[in-house]
């Protein structure tokens, strides 16, 4: 066997070994209640609650956003992020937090990656709008 | 449904932009087959072969000619147009909206193929046929992927391609709207994300799609080569295109890169984020594949490894677009196209050109010249091979992360209870492994460079070689000493990383100057290599030194999750911060079309208290085309050669949508509050007086920067004291009339968090109402005076002109206004207009206002007899001191802006870093193509 393809499997064997060592930089996506129970830094992927309050006031503290999240488990928690509230975060179709939940019971994510819609193929067609400009 | 004929569509564009691709399809497969035929002898195929693909490019061309023009002439009734234009749209930002979705950027790619098939097929000479029989399947794949054909007698949606023609109304099948046949009146574009409205939209996806599309090349040429026996022949032409590829897709990314930093992801220029790696991976295989093919090319070893590196860089790029482009990256990307519906076809498409190319290596590589003996150790072929390795293996291990969704997704199908995995930190992940390939390829790079091919003379070489690596080795450590105390090293990696980039920057520069003697033309290698070793610095400085400048300088401990610190600050207008370097000061805002630009005023200061630095940085809001919300946020960069400073500001949640504000001033609370004018009211927090009403305030400009024109206004001039600081401001609260609409003009008063508002209701209380207005006749002849309450009223003449306010002439009118020149008792000229009118035998008046005196004045009656005018003269009931105001307490503050700031110093190193290494491989096409023509 040539010194070059030694060096090719050697390489190739690294290379495998390596992808599957790095299992530790691996989480699984999971569920609030999962969370709670192990108390892990977990994925959670769910979609934000409209109805419930979201919280954001600068005056107060700029780097906190609070909402509210529904997870694929249907379980509806209140998720908190140290971080600005992000554009257009109301029209996100779907979030990925990446945290552990506290002892209150509260998501605390360091993480968040937002879905947006980039198509809205089941929304009305945008009709022409008079453009308006009323003061109030 | 019933069928409804439409108004104003143009289906013949459609039609003929369908029938467009259609040939191209149709043409791509004649060009494949002739070619292909062509090369079992019979020649006359050639030019089928040629005509076919020069009809091919034609039909390609055509297509998208007439979706621009579709796009330019708003031609809503396509879905592709509904989908990118809107009426607001600008020309600048045409192309980057032609090629913003799935179907444009389809079309870039196949004109790129176009362009490049042409010129093979002008300077191609032998290898033409061979290479255009794959270029030519590859466009007749890309081409299926926009046919738009639906499969009949297949299960469920399933269809070929995604036709750029499609009509809306075929889109949304069940829109009401369409029962309109004028709907198209009614409709109007999306527009281009504003995201996207950016010039790097223009110039970075026709740069990458190029890059996309010359990889093909290597790819057909590499199929030719192995179906031919010819396999040192092609090593030079194979090598040109490689050379290209590499600097054109090389450049691509690069564009991407830059674009990362300067405006999408707001903290750096590169995320491993799976749409970056995968653009990525076929850059490191292409790039493997020069290093062999230029050890092929000089000593005949490498030949076939070359060819598999050329076949796999393609296959990448196809396995690139199929995660980019299948939605498969969903929970992972922020920036993964959407689904077109056509991950089969793209899989499919894998499969066949993966299968191809294995195929031909399979079957043919043992035609290939294989040396006896094995590549000598001491010998620049065998660890330029070993370095090529290095590249594969780094796109190996890319491939690997960036491929988990797609893991998956295969094993969710076996098993339905697999919960999905996902990289938790991809930075952290990635840097951890890819720092060691850097480390590699730098030591490889200054010594695979030092040694000679086929070791030539290596026992008189070897210890000369031996004296440069040893000083190259001590001026490396010792720089590395010196370099580690301006970086913030963090480990032991990072101190062999910086060694292993300054030892390939002093190899290569030394490779230049002793052993080209500055024979730049052939230098092309070296400066690469250089260029590499000066990425290696910028990494270092701009990502260990990078900083959030406006990050808390104690971290809150009550948020116990991860190291999350806070990033952001809230600046009030006017009020100096101080951050970890620099004091930051919010001095107002200006707008300039739909962008709103914040003006943040830097400046260091030294021990003494002097200024040292200062500069302005201009983040900047773009809105949306209604102006109702801001629909994107601009960072300001202040570029300086050492170091850059990015400063992100936003305005609170209230500041940046009408919407929340409309909800924010539900929330407010009103107290009413009635006042004299001229009296003192004493508030908690402060102390305010009430003026004289203002009639025909202009609430233009200044704070209220309301652009409007009103038909009436009042202001309500108020001074309010704070009390902590003693501050006297100036406020005027006020309604205006509009179109017999009363608008609310409010007073923010952001350091006592209060709004002032005049109720509605007032309105009627200034301006008194005609059946309350007590008229007095005053009679006049032309050039007489009359005394009317302190007023001097003279009837200055008359005007005929019939060109009146309010007035609209009907058939047989006689109107004429009388003018009134009027000293009121202030000494202010006033001129009035009131118009007698006399329609049908009937007498009309219309009145003129004066609103600053109050004087309401009719003409009623000429008297033709003793040319006596009758005037009617009234005035508001000013009487009233009293003026009501609303005041909400604990209102929001709208001065504030939310800002984070970075600063990242050595970034510009990065770029020259990787502007030479690009540099050097474009130097290198050139000098390759200067030593074939001599």
């Amino acid at each position: 066997m040539k010194k070059t393809h030694i060096i090719a499997l050697v390489m190739m064997a690294a290379a495998i070994v390596m992808l599957t060592m790095s299992s530790k930089d691996l989480s699984t996506f999971s569920t609030f209640a999962k969370a709670e129970l192990d108390g892990e830094r977990v994925k959670v992927s769910g979609q934000l609650s409209k109805s419930d309050p979201m919280v954001y006031d600068p005056e107060v503290d700029a780097n906190y956003f609070s909402f509210y999240m529904i997870d694929d488990n249907d379980d509806k928690r209140k998720v908190a992020i140290r971080e600005s509230k992000r554009y257009d975060f109301e029209r996100s179709e779907k979030i990925v937090v990446t945290g552990k939940m506290n002892d209150d019971g509260v998501f605390e994510a360091s993480e968040m990656l937002l879905k947006c819609p980039s198509k809205y193929k089941d929304e009305e067609l945008a009709l022409r709008k008079q453009a308006s400009a009323v003061d109030s | 449904m019933e069928e409804v004929s439409y108004i104003g569509e143009h289906i013949w564009l459609g039609q003929l932009g369908h029938f467009a691709l259609v040939a191209a399809f149709v043409s791509a497969i004649c060009a494949s087959w002739a070619y292909y035929k062509s090369l079992k002898g019979e020649t006359s195929w050639l030019s089928i072969g040629k005509t076919a693909y020069i009809t091919h490019g034609v039909s390609v061309f055509l297509a998208i000619g007439l979706l621009l023009y579709a796009m330019v002439s708003h031609y809503y009734e396509y879905d592709y147009v509904f989908r990118t234009v809107s009426d607001s749209s600008q020309m600048k930002y045409l192309l980057a909206a032609f090629w913003a979705d799935q179907e444009g950027s389809f079309l870039l790619w196949m004109f790129w193929h176009v362009i490049l098939g042409w010129i093979f097929i002008a300077k191609g000479k032998s290898w033409t046929a061979p290479t255009m029989v794959t270029l030519a399947l590859i466009q007749v794949f890309l081409t299926s992927m926009l046919l738009g054909v639906f499969m009949p007698f297949v299960e469920g949606d399933f269809k070929i391609g995604s036709n750029p023609f499609i009509l809306v109304r075929d889109v949304y099948l069940n829109s009401p709207i369409f029962t309109n046949a004028d709907y198209l009146t009614q409709i109007e574009g999306r527009g281009l994300n504003p995201l996207l409205q950016n010039y790097w939209m223009t110039i970075h996806p026709p740069v990458l799609f190029l890059g996309f599309a010359s990889v093909s090349i290597p790819f057909s040429m590499a199929i030719a080569g192995l179906s031919s026996d010819r396999h040192i022949e092609i090593l030079s032409p194979m090598l040109k295109w490689g050379l290209f590829s590499g600097f054109i897709l090389g450049l691509g990314i690069l564009m991407g890169a830059a674009w990362a930093y300067e405006a999408l992801t707001f903290g750096g220029y590169w995320a491993w984020d799976p749409v970056e790696n995968t653009s990525l991976v076929p850059w490191l295989i292409m790039i493997a594949g020069i290093h062999t093919n230029l050890i092929a090319k000089s000593t005949k070893y490498s030949i076939k490894s070359t060819y598999a590196y050329y076949l796999l860089a393609f296959i990448m790029i196809l396995y690139s677009t199929f995660l980019t482009r299948s939605g498969i990256l969903g929970d992972t990307s922020v920036h993964a196209f959407t689904t077109m519906g056509l991950e089969t076809q793209l899989a499919a498409f894998i499969i066949l050109f993966a299968g191809l190319g294995i195929y031909m290596y399979i079957t043919r590589h043992k035609t290939i010249p294989v040396k006896p003996n094995e590549e000598n150790i001491y010998s620049r072929e065998f660890w330029m091979f070993v370095g090529a390795l290095v590249l594969f293996f780094s796109a190996l291990l890319m491939t690997g992360s960036t491929s988990l969704p797609v893991y998956n997704k295969i094993v969710e199908l076996f098993d339905p209870f697999y919960t999905p995995i996902a990289i938790d930190d991809p930075m952290e992940h990635h840097n951890k492994f890819q720092i060691w390939i850097g480390i590699f390829m730098g030591l490889l790079a200054g010594t695979a460079i030092l040694l000679r091919y086929h070791a030539a003379n290596w026992v008189n070489y070897e210890s000369k070689l031996s004296k440069y690596l040893i000083s190259i080795s001590t001026i490396s450590t010792v720089l590395t000493f010196l370099l580690s105390q301006v970086i913030d090293t963090y480990t032991w990696q990072h101190y062999v990383f910086l060694f292993a980039g300054l030892f390939t920057i002093i190899a290569n520069g030394t490779y230049i100057v002793s052993f080209l003697k500055g024979n730049l033309k052939s230098s092309g290698a070296a400066f690469s290599h250089i260029g590499f070793g000066l990425l290696i610095l910028g990494i270092m400085f701009s990502g260990l030194n990078q900083k959030t400048i406006t990050a808390a300088r104690f971290l809150q401990s009550d948020f116990a999750a991860g190291q999350a610190e806070d990033r952001a600050i809230v600046l009030l207008k006017n009020q100096p911060f101080p951050t970890t370097d620099y004091w930051i000061n919010y001095k107002g805002d200006t707008l300039i079309d739909n962008l709103r630009y914040y003006e943040l005023a830097f400046s260091k200061v030294n021990s003494d208290n002097e200024i040292v630095e200062s500069f302005t940085s201009w983040p900047s809001s773009l809105y949306n085309k209604e102006m109702t919300k801001i629909a994107a946020d601009n960072p300001g960069n202040n570029r300086n050669w050492t170091y850059d400073v990015f400063t992100a500001a936003s305005p609170p949640p209230h500041v940046r949508d009408l919407e929340e504000r409309d909800r924010l001033e539900d929330s407010l609370k009103y107290l009413s509050h009635i006042v004299k004018v001229g009296t003192v009211i004493d508030e908690e927090k402060y102390t305010y007086q009430v003026h004289q009403p203002i009639y025909n305030y202009d609430f233009t400009g200044g704070e209220h920067n309301d652009s409007s024109s009103y038909d009436l206004t009042v202001g309500i001039p108020m001074d309010i004291t704070l009390k902590r600081t003693g501050e006297v401001k100036r406020v005027v609260p006020g309604l205006a009339l509009k179109n017999a609409l009363v608008f609310q003009i409010p007073e923010v008063i952001d350091e006592l968090g209060i709004k002032i508002k005049v109720p509605d209701t007032a309105f009627a209380k200034i301006f008194t109402e005609e059946d309350q207005l007590d008229y007095q006749d005053v009679q006049l002849e032309n050039g007489a005076s009359a005394n009317w309450n302190g007023y001097q009223i003279t009837l200055a003449g008359f005007d005929r002109s019939g060109n009146y306010e309010n007035y609209q002439a009907q058939e047989g009118d006689i109107a004429i206004a009388g003018i009134l020149n009027i000293s009121a008792p202030s000494g202010d000229q006033i001129t009035q207009k009131p118009v007698f009118i006399l329609r049908n035998a009937q007498q009309f008046s219309l009145k003129d206002y004066d609103a600053k005196s109050g004087l309401h004045i009719r003409f009623s009656n000429i008297d033709p007899e003793t040319q006596k005018m009758t005037f009617r003269v009234a005035q508001d009931d000013r009487s009233n001191d009293e003026v009501e105001l609303l005041i909400a307490n604990d209102v929001p503050r709208s001065d504030i802006l939310i800002v984070e700031s970075n600063i990242f110093p050595g970034i510009n190193l990065v770029w020259l870093g990787c502007l030479m290494m690009l540099g050097g491989l474009l130097l290198s096409l050139i000098y390759k193509k200067q030593q074939t023509k001599a």
